[in-house]
């Protein structure tokens, strides 16, 4: 590309690693100075750097969905923009979903960033050379959607908070103060959102000066040359991993527990070929949008699938432009996969058990390398209401733990967070605690909720929540009257449950909901373990008799499932 | 500026119903002329104005700014009715140092900023469901659009087209009136021009004032009720003590329900205009408008209260502010019963259809309000059906424009016999309105005030109260309030409309006018004979 030949490897790597250091600055910079526990403590955030022609070159561990969603994001921000129209020290906002690749709340800022020309001071205004772009998207508070904290039950769009199609709210370095007023009035949280908006950019600036160091340190040629190769280099390495795996075309079928609105399952299918060095996920079956807010943008679509790509290839790799060049999606527009304006896409949950869902087609051609189901779902909590002791309005949210699916070699995962964000933490009890009005009675985990198998599922786990004070209790989840699939004989495990009021007249079973509760009011979540792998009979019964002891299985099913006395 | 707005618009709510309000200031924000509009946004612009420019700060605002508010604690409505307002100044000054001349205000409604539900909101909770919220954001800096708050509006829109056509005609008519105000400043001169101004307001105040002292002194309460918030069932309880004395004329709403859950809440602003309509309409109903002629009227409503909503009751059902207007009178009525007419029918019937259009396939928010009967006053019948007292100069959706742009059908429209209450002077009777879908969507009924009866005075009868009966003659017919209901091709909705209340003893009434009211349709033979005594033959009919 410079004309130099080739760079070293050692070279390529050092350039390589910078980027990421960059990006891992950038995060640190965010979960410091970020306002809401989402983004500081939960990790609901990604973390992208681009070059100049909008190629991922680097990122921080962050949101999955999100990483994958940040090109998608980027590239319809800048056309709605138009390119020529970036200028150094320019900042932009988009949540339009159908571009953003997200729901509203998910709010992406991107910055373009440019290396001042020797022969142009920077005081004289020029923009200097564009070097690449950066993007950080985090979880918003509250845009002012219809409900507070989370929206389960959307029609439409616009009652999923306000919508930017891609916005500047810093122009040439300084903050367009009508924008941010904008956002304050409209968001029912405005401390935290303008909080967090202020944390993306700082951590978006910490990103620009440590790009431009890397420039100065390397200088541009080389290190263009340095993402050129690398770039090359693991899309190589993703097709020729694909090449290795079993090639086919394997089709299959899940359901969401509804959208929102009927109490009516919703179909998903996938079509999974794996041949000439590439993946397609063919979203043709599934159900067509529905009138809830169930659906994806393409771009989400998309982000889920990278993450199945990338930890069929390159697992243990930092990701970038190369390591997904190899993914094909297809989802026409108008279906659940391929939302359009102005369809719903508030409660992104499809993409969850989607995400297993391309697995379980995969399992059909590699059995032997993929996990069973996990949990199946992440099994997500919300309390909105008035704080009370302090008296504000506060909106909490937690993503619970389930347990992972067996393995062909190992037992999966006791009470994770799901795998399709597996760099997300659970909100800590003490902050829970701290700054709603729940109380927790009760986590532990659950005895016998595994799929058992010769390898059974990791364990979900058991929480009782009794609540301190009024409000609204939110229960965010799409899989709790199905069961999580199971491999090679494996046995499934029970659903996810979460039972409202237990032990009253009132008590129920709900999926995804809204309930008014009151002062020692109860709701308590069982999240489902994952799926078994191979026969039970089969397992080691030294391995019966130590989940015996460690509790993780009971006696009884020692005994009946996989035949050992304890 | 009224001619502009009316030629400029995008929806028929601003070119036909007239739903707009049209302010000129002087330099210290006195209102100083209006055009003819809707009444209570009229008397909600001096506070729009007035909070718009402490929060944006006099000295920022240069020429060829325009700002639009719509946040509705300070725009003193609900978030649709976008207040845009822009200072005049001096051709000749420095902006950046000198005062304007004055400011133009025009408050319109707007069709959709994305509120919880399309067309109208019946049940939010907060304010933040009910559209897009703008503290006095400038929309045009010194004559340029900005076009990314544009953009905000078009993308947070479901008909952004008409938002932003009627946001654009705002902006024409308020140029029309910078030119117009200049070229008079630039005729008579400024000191001319603002002496001018001082003796309008002067004579203004000082005819008001004697129209307070010329009307009975005294002081007195009366309750109505509204049929419910939106929310729950429950009707909430609304109240006035009106005191005439020393030249005041004071509206104290305490009594009033606590703020609702439901979007009926009013902000201060809006409560003010209510009471500026009824203070008007009784002390100079026949002089243009100016500061002047409220320098007597006194506003009181406790914050949180039904009457003055703070951050963040929702206020988008504003129908409290109609039946406000008229409790006043009912107030007054206790005091003054040969001065004001009876009640009305009591509210204005608001209904609306959205959905898909049959033909053109776009989607569609239309409304109409309907027309009820007037009250009967010590000298006269009731008018009507006509628009309700509260907004006069607004006019229904022609029944054109309401088929050609939605699935509504119309099989009749007509004057309800027997709906006036019977008096010595009956009111005014009202009507009946069928209503066909020809496409599936949903019918909105937005009305307050249809589980009690309109008010009569002095021994008149009241009227029976206004109806809404979705799928009459079926299985699901029912009587409707405010309610969102879908609807299907074939589907019927009746609308019939209270007329006013009588006054005075209908045995009394004059038995030539019982007779004419029944060859004319507006009594029956038997009312005539049941209610005032009159028998007439049926031949007559």
């Amino acid at each position: 590309v410079t004309g130099t030949g080739p760079l070293d490897g050692a070279t390529v790597e050092v350039i390589r690693s910078y980027l990421v250091a960059a990006a891992e600055e950038m995060r640190t910079t965010l979960i410091r100075t970020a306002f809401n526990p989402v983004i500081y403590e939960v990790l609901d955030f990604g973390i992208s750097v681009y070059d100049a022609r909008m190629r991922l070159i680097a990122e921080a561990p962050g949101l999955t969905f999100f990483l994958g969603a940040n090109d998608y994001s980027l590239r319809k921000g800048i056309e709605y923009i138009g390119a020529g129209n970036l200028h150094r020290g320019d900042i932009v906002l988009l949540n339009y979903p159908y571009w953003n690749a997200a729901h509203a709340y998910d709010a992406t800022l991107f910055m373009p960033v440019f290396e001042p020309d020797e022969s142009a001071p920077a005081d004289t205004g020029a923009d200097g050379t564009l070097v690449g772009y950066l993007c950080v998207r985090a979880h918003w508070m509250d845009l002012g959607a219809k409900d507070p904290g989370y929206v389960l039950d959307s029609t439409d769009m616009h009652q999923e908070g306000l919508i930017f199609p891609g916005t500047k709210v810093f122009e040439r370095g300084v903050a367009d103060e009508k924008i941010l007023e904008l956002i304050r009035f409209n968001s029912r949280m405005p401390e935290l959102v303008i909080g967090d908006l202020h944390a993306q950019v700082a951590s978006m600036r910490t990103g620009e000066r440590r790009l431009l160091e890397i420039l100065g340190k390397f200088g541009r040629p080389t290190v263009e040359a340095a993402v050129d190769q690398y770039l090359q280099l693991a899309e190589i390495a993703s097709r020729d991993r694909l090449l290795a795996l079993p090639q086919g075309s394997w089709t299959a079928v899940d359901w969401l527990d509804d959208d929102g609105i009927t109490d009516d399952p919703v179909r998903m299918e996938v079509t999974v070929t794996i041949g000439a060095g590439r993946l397609v996920c063919d979203f043709t079956g599934s159900a067509p949008a529905t009138r809830g807010p169930v659906n994806m943008p393409y771009g989400a679509t998309m982000a889920m699938c990278k993450v199945v790509l990338k930890s069929l290839t390159s697992p243990t790799e930092p990701s970038n432009g190369g390591t997904t060049a190899a993914l094909e999606v297809i989802a026409e527009p108008g279906q659940l996969f391929h939302a359009v304006y102005p369809a719903p896409t508030f409660t992104l949950w499809t993409g969850i058990v989607a995400f297993e869902l391309i697995y379980k087609a995969l399992a059909q051609g590699m059995p032997d390398r993929l996990a069973a189901s996990s949990g199946g779902d992440v099994p997500g909590f919300m309390m909105v209401g008035t704080h009370p002791e302090t008296g504000e309005f506060f909106a909490i949210s937690n993503n619970d733990w389930v347990g992972w699916g067996a393995s062909p070699d190992h037992d999966g995962l006791n009470a994770s967070i799901h795998l399709s964000e597996s760099t997300v933490q659970g909100t800590p009890i003490e902050v829970l605690e701290a700054r709603s009005g729940m109380f927790f009675e009760r986590v532990e985990i659950r005895r016998d909720s595994a799929g058992a198998g010769r390898f059974r599922g990791g364990c979900g786990v058991r929480r009782d929540i009794r609540f301190r004070s009024p409000g609204e209790f939110l229960s965010v989840i799409k899989k709790t009257k199905t069961r999580p699939w199971a491999l090679e004989g494996g046995h499934e495990p029970d659903p996810n449950q979460v039972i409202v009021f237990p032990g009253t007249d009132r008590e129920h079973r709900v999926s995804t909901k809204r309930v008014a509760v009151s002062p020692g009011d109860r709701v308590t979540l069982l999240t489902a373990g994952g799926g078994g792998h191979g026969d039970p009979r089969e397992r080691d019964p030294e391995a019966v008799r130590r989940d015996v002891a460690e509790g993780y299985v009971s006696p009884e099913a020692a005994r009946q499932i996989y035949g050992v006395e304890i | 500026m009224r001619a502009t707005l009316i030629r400029t618009a995008f929806n028929p709510v601003i070119y036909e119903v007239l739903d707009f309000g049209i302010s000129i200031y002087d330099a210290r924000q006195r209102l100083i002329a209006e055009a003819t509009g809707l009444t209570r946004f009229l008397g909600a612009n001096d506070y729009s104005l007035r909070k718009g420019i402490e929060y944006v700060g006099a000295g920022n605002l240069r020429r060829g700014d325009i700002v639009l508010l719509n946040y509705p604690y300070w725009n003193a409505a609900h978030a649709y009715d976008a207040t845009l307002f822009m200072p005049v100044f001096d051709p000749a000054a420095d902006d950046d140092r000198d005062s304007p001349l004055g400011f133009l205000c025009l408050r319109a409604h707007w069709m959709d900023l994305g509120a919880k539900d399309p067309g109208y909101v019946l049940d939010s909770t907060d304010v933040h469901q009910e559209g897009m919220l703008f503290p006095g954001t400038k929309i045009f800096d010194r004559g340029v659009a900005d076009e990314k708050i544009l953009e905000l509006i078009r993308f947070n829109s479901r008909m952004p087209d008409l938002v932003i056509g009627d946001l654009h005609a705002q902006v024409s008519a308020l140029r029309t009136g910078e030119r117009r105000i200049t070229e008079i400043y630039a005729r008579f001169g400024r000191p001319a021009v603002e002496a001018a101004i001082d003796r309008t307001i002067e004579a203004g105040a000082d005819s008001s004032g004697k129209a307070v002292a010329g009307l009975p002194q005294g002081s007195w309460t009366a309750v109505d009720w509204l049929d419910d918030d939106g929310i729950s069932d429950e009707p909430v309880r609304l109240q006035v003590t009106v005191t005439v004395a020393d030249g005041r004329f004071a509206c104290d709403f305490a009594g009033s329900a606590a703020a609702t859950r439901g979007p009926v809440n009013m902000p201060l602003g809006s409560t003010i205009a209510c009471a500026r309509v009824a203070f008007k309409a009784l002390t100079t109903p026949f002089e243009q408008t100016n500061a002047g002629h409220f320098a007597p009227l006194e506003v009181r409503a406790e914050p949180g209260s039904l009457f003055h909503a703070v951050y963040p009751a929702a206020t988008f059902t504003q129908w409290t502010g109609n039946i406000a207007v008229e409790l006043i009178y009912k107030a007054l009525a206790q005091g003054m019963p040969d001065r004001v007419a009876a009640c009305s029918g009591g509210d204005v019937p608001g209904f609306m259809m959205v959905g898909t259009h049959p033909e053109t396939g776009e989607f569609f928010a239309i409304s109409n309000n309907d027309l009820v009967g007037w009250g009967g006053t010590a000298r006269h019948d009731g008018q009507g059906p006509a628009n309700h007292p509260c907004q006069t100069a607004a006019r229904c959706t022609p029944i054109e424009v309401l088929e050609a742009r939605s699935g509504m059908f119309f099989e009749r429209l007509e004057v309800r016999t027997d709906s006036g209450g019977p008096g010595q002077y009956r009111g005014g009777p009202g009507l009946r309105r069928d209503i066909r879908f020809r496409s599936a969507g949903e019918f909105l009924s937005v009305i307050k005030k249809t589980r009690t009866r309109p008010w009569a005075l002095s021994g008149g009868l009241e009227p029976d109260a206004t109806r809404v009966i979705a799928f009459p003659g079926t299985d699901g017919e029912r009587a409707l309030s405010t309610a969102r209901v879908p609807v299907r091709a074939g589907d019927r909705i009746s609308l019939l409309t209270a007329g006013g209340g009588g006054h005075g003893d209908a045995t009394r009434r004059d038995p030539e006018a019982v007779r004419r009211d029944v060859a004319e349709g507006y009594v029956s033979a038997e009312a005539a004979r049941a209610c005032y005594g009159v028998e007439v033959p049926d031949d007559t009919r």
